[in-house]
């Protein structure tokens, strides 16, 4: 106990007997003292056990004085212009934070003012800028709908088109999403401290990957501490009850914002730690939004199949997908994307004796097309013709069906993707027509589930006339494939 | 690379040709060995094809790892037999040579003979091949051959005295090979849409970040994903994006903050008309893939635009390919999809809650639905997201919305429904009940919420879990609040009784709750007992200090008559919660109604005043605050304000008001048909009772015109509240203009027909204009529905003995009297 003292004087001794020129060699060498740095946070929680331990007056009063020394120095350290010594005070943050709030709870005053006079020096400090304004931390709100590096809108499918991406796109650039601006304070009550602390840890969260390792040791450290202050199991009844520390949503978010990032720096087993003890008070308080966090976080550490802490560096590892590790999948899965909304064709080629054709489908049971070889006798309408009177009342999920079948065996359906040539040769020049091709789903594994060779699948095809991208023909299955082997080395299987 | 012959085989060729391309090497095989009996002329080339048809098809029987390797020198000698053969001079000649070369070396590696390969890749001059368009086959091959190589490099040991430097040229070689292998196989999908990446090309795109972020270069590994997502996808790509997009969006969240951090940057879009298939995409080179390049790009500038930008890319990539068959030959399938699609969900609720980016994960979470099944998960977040959802709304638009066909109204409906589905998932899940339980309180459906928190309670009581006092709590304010909503005295009465167990009990469990000790204060205040409300709530402010509400009780109580009105204690206790809470109305309001009787009647006019300035200078930011208030991110002022209002008693009264409150809606909508004018906000709701306290401030002050003004104040923002139409009275009455103020008495009641104070001052009001017979049965009226409250005997004594009536008076008066010590002084 009495060496990090010393070290602490020494420490304070050096930085008020330095030249003015001498702070930028100071600063360039402070930022990664560890020595110090451990001395430092030795006294915050030598401090907090005073409180258990009950040390004598005068041993309380030492501590005190320089607690109050280490505070006006690293307030000093912060409003330096050396980054350095910034980010130096700015490691501490979280246990201040800590140690201040668990003296507010305990209403130990006389330790407390010295870190809430630090606590709001930076607070006001980093709510403005180096003008004087209030400083705002914004960012667009990305929309699916407007393509990006990344991908193309309609690569997605038209279903992300929803109206909320698209007002998202409209608002994009003038809406942004912002922190800030915040006011500043004189003083700190019950109302404002949790919003103050809140934007504190905010400002430390956002220089994360600067900070010393050692820091995220203690923000672990602390956030456990904070969340679970006053809610230990008694031991006997003679103890005294601590307080609880009053805590907001939004604090613990920013909490387990930095936890997970400590997690994948070095210090898993305490950030877990962390996050559960936050996710245990989140259900205590009744925060709804903290517990979809905390839970998504123990979920996917628990669930994920790669991503794990110990998966590798930051939990990145190969994670191959399985179609490339299982060969046969099978084909009639259904996948989200086998649903497509209909898409109109870019241009609209009106032709003569076209519009009747569109307009008698819901009319006619069926359209005879010229189609060659095996894919003969096309059947368009709502009506399926081999599923006999079952399939009338089946509901079907596009506007338009279309079912093509082998000639031979009506119950076969072939479906070809990306098979430019056999589309071509079905749609037989009216590509616009064959707008929306869709299987029926098999009316026996619906109804009564008996015959299985009858399979007819459920998926609508998305053919974008003639315009022949191959990309919008993915099918991701075709079922019950029974097809010649020329036909065969041409299916690829769904992914 | 394959020569074509201008031969008669050529039709041959194209077919083999097609079959290599389709992978199909059965095929390959036979139409090689075809050529070969049929053109000895080609015999190198055969050999090639068949070497490569067979090694082909046993990989794709058998991929490339370690478990492999034995059966691989096994099976592979008659493919070895038949490259070796092509790399004669013959083959050389025919062209073959180089690729049997690399060929050689992917089966070596194989078989597990790392140097061997190496060998091989020297021999075909691999890394001085020039970068030239490549046929879609030879493309793979070559990849491949990167690929491999950089697996070898890897899995040789490196003697360790090695020199450093040679150290670290080796692992530059490795990624340079890793890099251009996963160029070349993305831009070989990107040719080849059928095609299938295979393990090896997949391993070796991921790698390349992987080795950079071990060696520290987290710069070079995310530029590494950028450059692979940028490309443009292809079908068999799909799958390998969304794990690369959330590898990306992951190294984001998980190391890059603030400065560290670089935006990417755009490609720029083709100039002229090079590209020939769609001007969208680009490509930098003959081995680089194609690249995005829209008009009008989202191009990122800080980490949480490109995080977010990824993550919901990457959960659009994954609800795209959510299994839906339910069958259980899928089931490897669904999981798959579910856990993938999971992972981003996750990824999306930790980087958008924070910003306050609720519909975000709402939405996402909707999505999920379709393809989560009796996922838990999915379930436990989507209804915790509908509830934080319906409570943010319950806050931002108080009561106002809170009627059918409100928004608020939707959004509760909407998280019960979805809670409804989720409990089962979750049977051992307390908090969520509790969570249903708050958001159904908030909304004023009592007995569901009820139902819900005793739920709670069964499951903790039974698996003596953590929340176990928590759910005693919130059954016991249930109760709490069902007592003061119904009217009936038995009801009452039971549910007094049952909140008052309930609450006993939460804060014997945690003895550290103070908000179980704050509302116990409060039951027992309702009921009477003052002094076990003093003890709860000195209990309430040892466990918090802070607590504004406590304090304020403990200014109530102070005030009572039985107290010996503690004047200074009430007083100071009242300051207390105000410099605790400056900003809360319910502090000011107290303080100032206690101000009036115990300080000077300025004091309490400045307090007032205060607590209308609180309201008033907020007035821009209100227009500002209604439409943003959902992506305001960190504004938890609201939050702030809700949880002081809970913890100010506010709960209690809204149960009670709610009904008023969707009178006056009624009204408001009804009047507001022809002018299209919108229901008045929250804001305004507040302002209006600030104007209304400090009318009422006013008439405590003989000042009626000021108080008139101050309600017309009131009447303008809310003007069918009863509140307002009962000061109106209270200022009519004050003036003794006892039939007007009547009237408004009587509006109010039309609105709120339990209003109590209302009806007590209606009855006044029939007292004084001598109609005594109404005067009696409102006031009695007002006795029956609060039969603790003495001010309705003393009334009703006053009313009785004028009656003509002395015994029933004396009675009257004698319960009034038994009543008032236990009334605060300012109510």
């Amino acid at each position: 106990m009495s060496e990090w003292k010393h070290l602490i004087t020494e420490w304070l001794n050096e930085y008020t007997s330095l030249q003015e020129n001498e702070v930028q060699s100071f600063a360039a060498e402070h930022e990664h003292n560890h020595e110090i740095a451990t001395a430092i946070f030795n006294l915050f929680y030598c401090e907090d056990e005073t409180v258990t331990y009950n040390c004598e007056l005068e041993n309380d009063a030492q501590l005190v004085q320089i607690l109050e020394n280490v505070c006006t120095q690293l307030f000093s350290f912060y409003r330096s212009k050396e980054i350095q010594l910034q980010r130096f005070t700015l490691q501490f943050i979280p246990t201040l934070i800590y140690n201040y709030l668990s003296s507010v709870a305990q209403g130990k005053k006389k330790t407390y003012r010295c870190i809430e006079t630090l606590l709001i020096g930076i607070y006001n400090f980093e709510v403005v800028d180096e003008n004087g304004k209030p400083k705002v931390v914004s960012f667009r709100l990305p929309s699916l709908a407007q393509s990006s590096i990344y991908h193309e809108p309609l690569s997605l499918g038209a279903q992300f088109l929803t109206e909320s991406a698209l007002r998202r796109w409209e608002e994009c650039n003038t809406k942004l999403v912002n922190w800030g601006p915040l006011p500043q304070v004189d003083v700190i009550n019950a109302q404002n401290r949790l919003k103050i602390v809140s934007a504190l840890l905010f400002v430390y969260n956002r220089q994360l990957s600067l900070l010393p390792k050692l820091s995220l040791r203690h923000l672990c450290i602390a956030a456990s501490r904070i969340v679970t202050h006053g809610f230990e199991k008694k031991q006997g009844n003679d103890s005294k009850r601590v307080p609880r520390i009053a805590v907001s949503p939004s604090f613990l978010l920013e909490l387990i914002a930095g936890a997970y990032f400590a997690m994948f720096n070095e210090f898993y087993t305490l950030a877990l730690q962390a996050v559960k003890d936050v996710d245990q008070r989140a259900q205590y308080e009744l925060f709804p939004e903290v517990m979809i966090v905390t839970s998504a976080v123990i979920n996917s550490l628990k669930n994920n199949a790669s991503g794990q802490p110990f998966d590798g560096p930051m939990g990145i590892s190969v994670a191959l997908s399985p179609a490339t590790t299982t060969v046969t999948m099978s084909k009639s899965m259904i996948t989200n994307a086998s649903f497509r909304t209909k898409k109109l064709p870019d241009d609209i080629p009106i032709q003569a004796g076209q519009a009747t054709t569109a307009e008698s489908t819901d009319v006619l049971t069926s359209i005879t097309e010229e189609g060659e070889s095996e894919t003969a006798p096309i059947q368009r309408g709502i009506i399926a013709r081999n599923s006999k009177a079952k399939l009338s009342s089946f509901p079907v999920l596009g506007k338009k069906t279309k079912d093509t079948k082998d000639k031979g065996n009506e119950k076969k359906v072939i479906l070809k993707e990306s098979s430019k040539g056999i589309w071509n040769s079905l749609s037989g020049g009216s590509g616009d027509m064959v707008d929306g091709l869709q299987k029926t789903a098999d009316s026996s594994v619906e109804t009564n589930g008996t015959s299985k060779d009858e399979k007819i699948s459920m998926t609508s095809v998305h053919n974008s006339s003639e315009n022949s991208d191959t990309r919008s023909h993915i099918t991701p299955d075709s079922l019950d494939i029974d097809t010649t082997p020329r036909f065969a080395a041409m299916q690829v299987s769904s992914v | 690379m394959t020569s074509k012959s201008k031969n008669a085989v050529r039709g041959f060729e194209t077919e083999i040709d097609k079959s290599r391309e389709e992978a199909n090497w059965k095929k390959a095989v036979e139409l090689a060995q075809q050529l070969k009996s049929r053109s000895p002329q080609h015999e190198s080339l055969a050999h090639f094809l068949i070497g490569e048809g067979k090694l082909e098809a046993y990989l794709d029987e058998w991929p490339p790892i370690k478990e492999n390797i034995e059966r691989a020198q096994r099976e592979l000698s008659e493919a070895r037999g038949y490259l070796t053969l092509a790399t004669d001079e013959a083959g050389k000649k025919a062209g073959v040579a180089l690729d049997a070369q690399l060929l050689l070396g992917k089966l070596n590696y194989a078989c597990g003979s790392y140097d061997e390969a190496l060998k091989h890749y020297k021999l075909a001059e691999l890394n001085t091949l020039t970068e030239k368009e490549l046929p879609v086959r030879s493309l793979r091959i070559v990849a491949e051959s990167y690929a491999i190589k950089g697996f070898c490099l890897e899995q040789n040991a490196v003697p360790s005295s090695t020199s450093r430097y040679k150290q670290a040229e080796r692992e530059a070689e490795m990624i340079r090979c890793f890099e251009l292998a996963s160029d070349l196989t993305l831009l070989y999908l990107q040719r080849n849409s059928s095609a299938r990446a295979g393990p090896t090309l997949e391993t070796a795109l991921q790698r390349a970040p992987i080795l950079h972020i071990r060696a520290g270069r987290l710069h070079s590994a995310i530029d590494r994903y950028r450059e692979m997502l940028t490309a443009v996808e292809s079908v068999s790509t799909q799958a390998l994006r969304l794990t690369l997009t959330r590898q990306l969006a992951e190294v984001l969240l998980r190391g890059v903050t603030g400065q560290v951090y670089k935006p990417p940057v755009a490609v720029a879009p083709a100039q002229g008309t090079l590209t020939r298939r769609r001007e969208d995409h680009v490509s930098e080179g003959p081995w680089k893939p194609k690249k995005y390049a829209a008009l009008n790009q989202f191009v990122p500038r800080n980490e949480h635009e490109e995080v977010l930008v990824l993550v919901l890319v990457g959960e659009a990539m994954a609800a795209r390919d959510g299994v839906l068959s339910q069958s259980a030959e899928f089931a490897a399938a669904r999981d798959h999809s579910l856990h993938t699609a999971l992972a981003l969900i996750d990824l999306l609720a930790l980087a958008a809650l924070r910003w306050g980016l609720r519909p975000l994960v709402l939405e996402s979470l909707e999505r999920a639905m379709k393809f989560s099944f009796g996922c838990a998960h999915v379930w436990r977040q989507r209804a915790l997201a509908a509830h934080a959802h319906a409570q943010a709304h319950a806050q931002t638009h108080a009561q106002a919305d809170a009627r059918p066909g409100g928004g608020a109204w939707d959004a509760s409906v909407r998280a019960r429904a979805v809670s409804q589905r989720a409990r089962p998932l979750v049977p051992h899940d307390a908090a969520l009940r509790l969570v249903t339980a708050s958001t159904d309180y908030s909304t004023g459906w009592i007995e569901e919420g009820i139902a819900m928190a005793e739920e709670a309670l069964a499951i903790e009581e039974e698996q003596q879990g953590p929340l176990l006092a928590r759910c005693c709590l919130y059954a016991g304010i249930g109760y709490q609040m069902k007592a003061q909503k119904t009217n009936y005295r038995l009801d009452k009465e039971a549910a007094n009784e049952t909140s008052l167990k309930y609450l006993v009990r939460a804060a014997q469990l945690d003895p550290n709750d103070h908000l179980a000790f704050y509302h116990l204060a409060l039951q027992y205040m309702d009921m009477g007992m003052l002094n076990e409300a003093m003890d709860a709530t000195r209990s309430c402010l040892e466990a918090r200090a802070e607590c504004s509400g406590a304090l304020i009780v403990a200014a109530k109580l102070w005030s009572c008559a039985c107290a010996g009105r503690r004047q200074t204690r009430a007083l100071s206790a009242a300051a207390l919660a105000r410099t605790h809470a400056p900003h809360s109305q319910h502090a000011l309001a107290t303080h100032a109604a206690l101000q009036l009787l115990w300080d000077t009647p300025e004091a309490a006019l400045a307090t007032g005043k205060e607590l209308l300035s609180l309201f008033s200078c907020d007035a821009e930011a209100d227009a500002e605050a209604g439409g943003r208030a959902e992506l305001d991110a960190l504004s938890d002022s609201q939050q702030d304000d809700a949880q002081s209002a809970r913890a100010a008693g506010h709960s209690s009264v809204r149960a009670e008001m709610a009904e008023a409150g969707r009178v006056e809606r009624a009204l408001c909508s009804g009047a507001s048909g022809a002018s299209g004018r919108a229901p008045p906000s929250a804001r305004a709701q507040h302002r209006a009772r600030a104007w209304l306290l400090l009318a009422d401030i006013c008439l405590r002050l003989d000042r009626v015109s000021a108080a008139a003004g101050c309600v017309a104040e009131a009447a303008a923002l809310t003007p069918y509240s009863h509140l307002v139409f009962y000061t109106r009275g209270l200022v009519h009455a004050a003036s003794s203009e006892w039939l007007e103020a009547r009237l408004c008495f009587q509006n109010a009641l039309a609105i709120h027909p339990t209003h109590l104070d209302s009806l007590l001052h209606l009855g006044e009001a029939y007292y004084r204009l001598g109609w005594l017979g109404l005067a009696e049965k409102a006031v009695r009226e007002g006795a029956a529905l609060q039969p603790g409250r003495a001010d309705a005997w003393a009334r009703l004594a006053r009313v009785l003995h004028a009656a003509a009536d002395p015994p029933a008076a004396a009675d009257a008066a004698i319960a009034a009297l038994a009543l008032h010590a236990r009334r605060p002084a300012h109510l």
